[in-house]
């Protein structure tokens, strides 16, 4: 390692975000549509469970508007282990079957161990997606070999599918800054190219919902450093708890994140309702004047 | 006094109260001066909330213990408390955060045991067997409550009379409520 403290060269200019075969400039904000290989994960469990309907799905999110999909094997939350083998034969299959189908399509797998990082790298992944804040070093290797992305994220110092009890922080954007920004900077030490690096708060992962509503509040102070910034909110508890609704009533409130993250300079949105969040990201870059309407009548006829 | 698990064994600055900042976030603050930090670790500014809530006004005594103060530690500080002037003790601690798969540690099947053995314990005013909680499986089950347990064992010796006020596990972690009282001498 270099002598630079934590965090010291961390940040950098905005460019261009690359992954798989397309480079997205600053402005563009980009949907990376979740397509699950569990039967049991938080929302609508076992929903793409079934591979064809798992395909059936990408045919779909990508109508929709989607720029990314992000395949998962194991769900976040704690419940019956998954080898490394049984992650593998969930994901790589599917990957291929994706990829032969969608050639252009970024694909995205969400998975923090190297062994499997690997396997989806050969067939045919652009990103990975490590939820688990840089818990396994060899990840960023993977990433550097094989030319793909790599999502560092923040996970208040959890393991691996555990959640927090009573996490405590002095100022939790500090420590999402330094950790994010350490994890960046290792990977790209590590060989990974920097336009393919993401940084991500990583909401309700070792924060309460004041955490994660803070870091919603403060996300200026991410997007400030230059990294792209990947936001990872859909449906997730701090927002079920915010407004006090069950799991299929927390649209509003995960579109109502998204679009202040989104006015703040996040560039990637994780999200299990495409067509939502596609237009609530359109709208949100049509004021920022990235974007211009699809057609304007009102008043000029 | 009020006895609970902190960072370290420590005695705070009995003018301190509860700080949430950690967990909460201040949004629009109360009236009247700032809190003083640093503030109580969360366990102890909890006594110290019950205290102001029940109206007591008198000496206060806030003792941290380290979540991995040896078990005769633990025993050897509340047979200090005991040794010196009355006093009455609020030790914190909760059980289990293991309980349920729901459970901020998610379900360890040893979990409902560990906490009934613990209730059935102080039902009957046994406190050898707060004493002998194993404080690794105690920190394996999350149940941050041991070192004021034994505290208090320490305190109290072997026998007390209780009455246990509530035992629940709201969200996966385990809470006993109980007033134990020294045994008569000689009993």
């Amino acid at each position: 390692m270099d002598d630079l403290p934590p965090g010291a060269a961390a940040h950098r200019e905005p460019g261009p975000l690359r992954l798989g075969r397309h480079d997205f400039a600053p402005g563009r904000l980009l949907v990376m549509a979740i397509v699950n290989r569990t039967p049991d994960s938080f929302y609508r469990p076992g929903i793409t469970w079934d591979e064809g309907r798992a395909l059936d799905r990408v045919g779909t999110v990508v109508a929709e508007g989607a720029d990314i999909v992000d395949v998962g094997g194991v769900p976040a939350r704690p419940a019956a282990e998954v080898t490394v083998a049984e992650e593998i034969r969930r994901t790589v299959p599917f990957i291929e079957a994706v990829r032969a189908a969608h050639p252009d399509l970024v694909i995205s797998v969400d998975t923090w161990r190297h062994e499997v990082a690997r396997a989806v790298c050969e067939a045919g992944a652009d990103l990975l997606n490590d939820t688990w804040s840089g818990w396994d070093p060899k990840l960023a290797d993977v990433a550097a070999e094989f030319g793909t992305g790599l999502v560092c994220s923040h996970a208040g110092g959890l393991l691996p599918r555990t959640r927090l009890f009573r996490a405590a922080y002095t100022d939790v954007m500090a420590d999402v800054l330094e950790r994010t920004l350490a994890l960046a900077r290792q990977a790209e030490q590590a060989g990974v190219d920097r336009d393919r690096i993401l940084i991500d708060p990583a909401h309700d992962f070792g924060k309460n919902a004041w955490h994660s509503l803070e870091i919603s509040r403060r996300l200026a102070e991410m997007t400030a450093t230059g990294w792209p910034v990947l936001l990872a909110v859909s449906n997730k508890d701090f927002v079920g708890e915010t407004l006090n609704v069950p799991l299929e009533e927390r649209l509003a409130g995960t579109l109502a994140v998204t679009s202040v993250a989104a006015w703040l300079g996040a560039r990637v949105f994780r999200a299990h309702q495409v067509a939502e969040t596609r237009q609530a990201l359109d709208m949100v870059a049509a004021i920022k004047g990235d974007l211009a309407p699809a057609r304007v009548i009102r008043g000029l006829t | 006094m009020v006895a609970g698990p902190g960072d370290a064994t420590a005695e705070w600055d009995p003018g301190a109260r509860l700080d949430l900042s950690a967990y909460a976030p201040p949004l629009p603050s109360p009236p009247g001066p700032p809190p003083a930090r640093p503030g109580l670790p969360p366990a102890l500014g909890l006594g110290a909330m019950l205290l102001d809530q029940a109206g007591y006004t008198g000496r206060r005594v806030f003792q941290a213990v380290d979540r991995a103060e040896p078990s005769a530690a633990c025993a050897r500080l509340g047979a200090r408390l005991a040794a010196g002037p009355r006093t009455a003790l609020l030790a914190m601690g909760d059980g289990s955060a293991r309980r349920t798969t729901a459970a901020p540690g998610y379900l360890d099947e040893r979990a409902v045991p560990f906490d009934l053995n613990i209730e059935k314990a102080v039902r009957a005013g046994d406190l050898t067997t707060l004493a002998g909680v194993d404080p690794a499986l105690a920190r394996e089950l999350m149940a941050s409550g041991r070192p004021a347990w034994q505290l208090l064992a320490g305190a109290l010796g072997p026998r007390a009379a209780t009455e246990v006020l509530y035992a629940g596990a709201p969200y996966g972690v385990s809470y006993l409520v109980a007033v134990l009282t020294p045994a008569p001498a000689g009993e």
